[in-house]
């Protein structure tokens, strides 16, 4: 049903947009390349006396071993997080799904606060409450819980440990509802079967729950990793990739070099470095889960 | 005069991977006032068609004339035709009377000009009654007279309908192909009205078109095309039930079916049209084969009671089957002799290669 | 009888288990919460005066909201600040959804109806987008609007933008598919050109998505604080309501920062309304996806 002129019809149509995509993503990505290969900062930027310096930003990042702080650090906050928050929404999930349970829709709305409340607004709350010694957490509910304070000013340990933490109360709400979802889709005639068979509650577990539940994991496993890699605010409002650089991945650290010293050299360099481990990580979801079909 | 003419009109298109090609250089010509019924298997091309009428698609080659102009570049809106769709697109959002107003509203005409207009249609159409309503509060015979109501008002002369009953109740449906015909006598709209129903084809058309492969096989009067078939397609599936077609030879002034034993005096008007020992494909209709007498042979293998009549098929040797129709209230069963005679005016030859109506000498 | 004993036990044991973990991660969650709640309706004025007295709900006070509402924290701003940032806002954040439907329903459209050459291309191409979060470009984006002069609010609606459009266009294909295209023939013949079908029939038909576009676009712009901050940051007069909180929160310069209360009271302020937003947005996402698996 179509014809020349239809399809030069539709291609108007998505112009706009794709216009808007190619000026505000990828023109900017091709810049930003231009950028990170001169040494631009503050000064001579609006002189247009910076000049070109070749791979020297990545060099130095290289040298001077930003990258491979960088890539540690990402490592651990990605999978520091993930792991904990994983656990714990599916063993809410677990929990909220037993039949005998009362009261669920009333632990549900209070669990899902945490996700529903704007991030950006308790992650401010929640620096006030870490901050050492006096904040609400090191000066009353650490110590009535018997366990030590937490300087992140001071100890590389307590800084992701206050991360990893603030990010679980964060996101736990969203595993947990996916993973209850998922338990909710589990056929009950599977579970009953088995109970005819005479298998224990673990047998049924392994046997039926976590089989039945294997994509979903591995899917939400793979883009809340990459959703957790580029995750900007958590770490710039909580530590600012300190003590020193080392809580610091490279979003932020990028955002800062770019924000706070100006080095718009560096900065570009290491939005490009993030950005292409991104895509990567991208296409490999993609490859994974073809989820492509799914949407043309 | 030539109201609508389509000249060699092809089109294809592709569909979930697939290239199909409805229209392969269709050409047919409808006169002013004519009720045109495009009859034809489903899917094979009949939406196409009246979309390329209408300019919602344009065709590959050929061309399409409107009134005697050539209309080929003019978008839809420009070619002052109106057209009902079998889902009717009734804008649920609108009520009756919005919906209705809607195409003289776009053509900026004056309020009162709007009010009088819809509902001199809305009366016509016997929904007066219901103008504020919105759609989902109406029935489905409501909603398709709404969906006339809103082809009519804008005052084309050309009317294209796409199965518009389609999605009626069978008896609603009688109703409104009656209320069609009394609409297309007063306002003499010229219509192309498209549908996979015999029973409806045949009842609202002034003419007939028959679509298939692409092309109209047959055109014309209802009754000639359901008589006398251009071709053994036509003959095959015009008519519930169809003809029964055979392939024989030309012996003596007899024609002798291949199969089976059926010997039928050729008709005085084929003489001169055909020759001895010639082969041919003949037809005649259920209803012309007259039973009880004759020198035609075959045992009943297979009874359909149809209510009004009943469909007999019988085997005439050779596992050939023809279908007679019988009187509902006459006794037949499975396995009873009969006999039967063709009326010789109702035979119909082909040629068996072509498939093609062989033309009497003599009428 | 001692296997009936022992199975009783045993439940007992499991929902005793599930209610206390259920409840001990319930008082977790909602204990910023409460905590910022009550903060917002105490005396507190400075973060290390914060006690355990001030979270029991004894002595209420809207001091901290009144002193929000009209307080003036900028010597250089006229008006009280707060309501100004919000209003500020609001605006930005209005801009983009209109900005958003337009491209996101064009493009939606296109897609769906139109034969549009390479759309497997391009629906790989702006599904990769998606991947990358609204900071990853601030630094590119940052950079390039620098240059034209468009570190304003402009620019702010055009880096927003994109992120909800491309997004949101591939529901609106969805829900556009859905649409049987007859009524769209029958307004071409009764005489409205393709856009003109597009507007005033498509644009009513999908209102859901169209709605759901809104608040997408709406909540993603009011929530940023990244892009802000860079575009904007330095210009007090133009903050928005992110910022502004940020600044409440002493996160600038502690020394200077206005009473804890204070910001506090803006916490709730935001908070509250924009999470009510983002679970209707959460509601209507699942809805549009469960009427298009229906009929998918």
């Amino acid at each position: 049903m179509s014809s020349a002129r239809d399809k030069l019809e539709g291609f108007i149509y998505f112009l706009p947009l794709f216009a808007a995509v190619l000026f505000l993503f990828l023109y900017p990505l091709l810049y930003s390349t231009y950028v990170s290969f001169t040494n631009m900062n503050l000064l001579n930027f609006f002189r247009h006396t910076y000049r070109f310096v070749g791979a020297f930003n990545y060099v130095l990042a290289l040298r001077q071993r930003y990258i491979s702080t960088l890539l540690i650090n990402e490592v651990i906050w990605t999978l520091g997080s993930l792991i904990p928050m994983m656990a714990l929404g599916f063993a809410l999930a677990l929990i909220l799904n037993q039949r005998d349970l009362r009261g669920k829709s009333f632990f549900y709305a209070i669990l899902i606060l945490p996700w529903a409340f704007p991030g950006f607004i308790s992650l401010l709350v929640w620096q006030g409450m870490w901050v050492y010694p006096y904040g609400f957490m090191n000066r009353y509910v650490l110590p009535s819980l018997h366990m030590p304070t937490i300087n992140a000013l001071q100890s590389v340990g307590d800084a992701w440990a206050e991360l990893i933490i603030t990010n679980l109360w964060l996101s736990f709400p969203y595993y947990m509802t996916v993973f209850y979802s998922g338990l909710q889709s589990i056929p009950a005639e599977l579970y009953e079967i088995a109970d005819v068979d005479g298998a224990g509650a673990l047998t049924k577990f392994l046997r039926i729950t976590v089989p039945s539940l294997r994509k979903t994991i591995a899917f939400v496993f793979i883009t809340s990793f990459v959703f957790t890699w580029n995750n900007f605010y958590p770490i710039y409002v909580l530590t600012s990739g300190g003590p020193g650089i080392s809580t610091e991945t490279f979003i932020v650290y990028a955002y800062q070099q770019a924000f706070s010293y100006s080095n718009y050299g560096i900065a570009a360099a290491l939005s490009i470095i993030s950005t292409v481990i991104t895509i990567v990580l991208a296409v490999v979801v993609m490859k994974f889960t073809g989820v492509l079909e799914g949407i043309t | 005069m030539e109201y609508i003419k389509l000249e060699d009109v092809w089109k294809t298109y592709k569909t979930k991977g697939v290239t199909v090609t409805p229209l392969r250089g269709l050409s047919m010509s409808v006169d002013k006032g004519e009720l045109v019924v495009v009859l034809g298997p489903s899917g094979e091309g009949k939406t196409t068609l009246l979309r390329v009428i209408a300019g919602l698609l344009r065709q590959d080659k050929g061309h399409v004339y409107l009134r005697g102009e050539l209309v080929d570049d003019l978008p839809p809106r420009e070619r002052n035709v109106a057209m009902v769709f079998q889902s009717y697109a009734i804008y649920p959002f609108m009520s009756v009377y919005d919906n209705i107003a809607f195409p003289l509203k776009l053509m900026h005409r004056p309020k009162q000009e709007i009010d009088a207009q819809v509902k001199k249609v809305a009366e016509m159409l016997r929904i007066g009654d219901i103008l504020s309503k919105k759609p989902s509060e109406l029935s489905g015979g409501q909603r398709q007279r709404v969906a006339i109501a809103k082809a009519l008002v804008k005052g084309a002369d050309i009317l294209l309908m796409d199965e518009p009953m389609a999605n009626l109740d069978a008896i609603v449906r009688v109703y409104a192909r009656e209320e069609l015909k009394q609409l297309h006598k007063e306002l003499g709209t010229t219509i192309v009205y498209v549908t996979h129903d015999q029973v409806e084809a045949l009842s609202l058309a002034t003419k007939l078109a028959v679509l298939h492969d692409g092309v109209i096989q047959d055109f014309g009067d209802p009754m000639e095309v359901y008589r006398r078939p251009r071709n053994t397609w036509v003959a095959s599936f015009v008519g519930n039930p169809p003809m029964n077609v055979l392939e024989g030879t030309v012996r003596e002034g007899y024609i002798v079916s291949k199969k089976g034993e059926l010997k039928l005096p050729l008709p005085s008007s084929y003489r001169g049209s055909v020759k001895e020992g010639q082969d041919v494909t003949f037809g005649f209709r259920p209803e012309d084969a007259v039973v009880g007498e004759g020198d035609l042979r075959g045992v009943v293998s297979m009874i359909e009671r149809v209510g009004a009549y009943t469909v007999v098929h019988v085997d005439v040797g050779d596992g050939t089957l023809l279908r007679v129709l019988y009187p509902s209230t006459t006794q037949v069963n499975r396995g009873d002799k009969v006999s039967f005679t063709v009326r010789p005016g109702s035979l119909v030859l082909f040629d068996p290669a072509t498939g093609k109506r062989v033309e009497a000498a003599s009428s | 009888m001692r296997g009936r004993s022992r199975r009783l036990a045993y439940k007992a044991l499991r929902l005793g288990i599930s209610y206390i973990v259920l409840i001990v991660v319930a008082i977790w969650a909602i204990m910023p919460i409460y905590y910022v709640i009550m903060l917002s309706f105490s005396h507190v004025t400075r973060l290390l005066a914060v006690s355990i007295k001030d979270l029991v709900p004894t002595q209420v006070t809207l001091q901290a909201y009144r002193e929000l509402l009209f307080g003036r924290f900028i010597p250089s701003i006229k008006a009280p600040d707060f309501p100004l940032w919000v209003a500020h806002s609001i605006v930005l954040a209005a801009a983009t959804s209109l900005l958003s439907i337009a491209l996101a329903m064009l493009a939606g459209y296109g897609l769906s109806r139109l034969d549009m050459p390479a759309k497997k291309t391009l629906a790989t191409f702006t599904y990769i987008i998606t991947f990358l979060p609204v900071t990853a470009t601030t630094v590119p984006l940052y950079l390039l609007f620098a240059q034209l002069r468009l570190l304003n609010y402009y620019g702010l609606v055009l880096a927003y933008t994109p992120g909800t459009a491309v997004f949101a266009a591939f529901l609106a294909k969805l829900a556009i598919d859905s649409i049987p295209p007859d009524y769209e023939d029958a307004a071409m013949v009764d005489g409205l050109s393709r856009f003109g079908v597009f507007i005033r029939i498509v644009f009513r038909m999908a209102m859901p998505i169209v709605a759901l576009t809104a608040l997408l676009g709406f909540l993603g712009a009011y929530m940023d604080y990244a892009t802000a901050y860079a575009f904007i940051g330095t210009n007090s007069n133009q903050w928005t309501a992110m910022l502004g909180l940020y600044y409440l929160a002493g996160l600038y310069n502690y020394a200077s920062a206005p009473n804890y209360n204070i910001f506090a009271a803006g916490a709730v302020l935001m908070g509250i309304p924009l999470m009510a937003l983002f679970l209707v947005s959460q509601r209507m996402m699942t809805r549009a996806y469960s009427s298009l698996a229906g009929i998918k």
